[in-house]
């Protein structure tokens, strides 16, 4: 397991059941920053498995 | 993933799963109804900020560009895109036209700070553009990359049974966005990007949506229903 993937997963923030490897090698690609932003969501909002998978209804908010 | 539009995507694409629960709750609200206008104040919000902001993008731009490629290339594309980001003769008024539909005085809704979730996207933005690079903008505009498609927003429109009129903003994005999104995905993979402008993007990016993620799920988490 990649050392980014492990420290997402230590904040329950990767969605198991839906994580393929496509996930796992973008995941390793992301730099010290991009990481610290996905890190950053417990803090702006409570929620677990939120990263990886797939959505099935996009947010209706337009810019 | 050959092309610098295809690694944003597929960073963005982890954030899926955030994204997509605030609309889904939305959808199965039992008080959808009294939540839209909430929504629609976001949309508001975002509408009124994005203009001048892409202004402040390519007034950087323009003061880098002489030595800087990417800059240049910026330029071009933000010089294109400014006017269409308009919809209507003030930035956002078209957002304003929906509120209006649901008993919202504009004068009103002018006057309101940003909620703060939104002006954090809005200062992060800014203090990119003006420290780091301009092209830092274009993670924020991918949000264009997952506008809502017609079907989600006419079974918005029939959850709801709030007039169609509030809806106008949505309507048109959910046909505009797809023009915008290809237009955002070309523009990038012509930039001369190195990899610490895609980091930048890829920060930009994945800060938008979750900034937006939160803003919404504030609305969805309250079930309250509180002024428009």
């Amino acid at each position: 397991m990649g050392k980014n993937l492990e420290r997402l997963r230590e904040l329950k923030l990767i969605d198991e059941d839906a994580l393929t490897r496509e996930h796992e090698i973008v995941i390793e690609l992301l730099s010290e920053e991009e990481l610290a932003v996905l890190k950053g969501m417990k803090r702006l909002f409570d929620v677990e498995a939120a990263v990886g998978g797939t959505a099935g209804k996009p947010l209706p908010i337009v810019i | 993933v050959p092309t610098a539009s295809g690694r944003l995507r597929a960073k963005l694409d982890l954030l899926l799963p955030a994204f997509d629960a605030p609309g889904r709750l939305l959808a199965e609200h039992p008080n959808a109804r009294g939540l839209w206008p909430r929504f629609l104040a976001i949309n508001a919000f975002l509408a009124r900020e994005t203009v001048p902001l892409l202004e402040a993008a390519l007034i950087r731009a323009r003061t880098l560009a002489r030595d800087d490629e990417v800059a240049r290339g910026l330029v071009a594309y933000l010089e294109h895109h400014i006017p269409e980001e308009m919809h209507g003769d003030e930035p956002g008024d078209e957002a304003l036209h929906d509120l209006q539909a649901l008993g919202v005085d504009p004068d009103e809704f002018r006057a309101r700070p940003l909620p703060p979730k939104i002006a954090e996207l809005i200062e992060s933005q800014l203090a990119w553009i003006r420290d780091r690079h301009p092209v830092a903008v274009v993670g924020y505009l991918a949000i264009e990359w997952y506008h809502p498609h017609p079907e989600d927003v006419e079974r918005l429109i029939e959850v709801t049974k709030l007039p169609r009129a509030a809806f106008r903003q949505l309507l048109l994005h959910a046909e505009l966005d797809v023009e915008h999104a290809r237009e955002l995905r070309d523009a990038i993979d012509a930039l001369p990007l190195e990899p610490w402008h895609e980091e930048l993007i890829g920060v930009s990016g994945l800060s938008t949506l979750s900034l937006l993620t939160a803003a919404a799920l504030e609305v969805v988490s309250e079930p309250r229903v509180v002024r428009t």
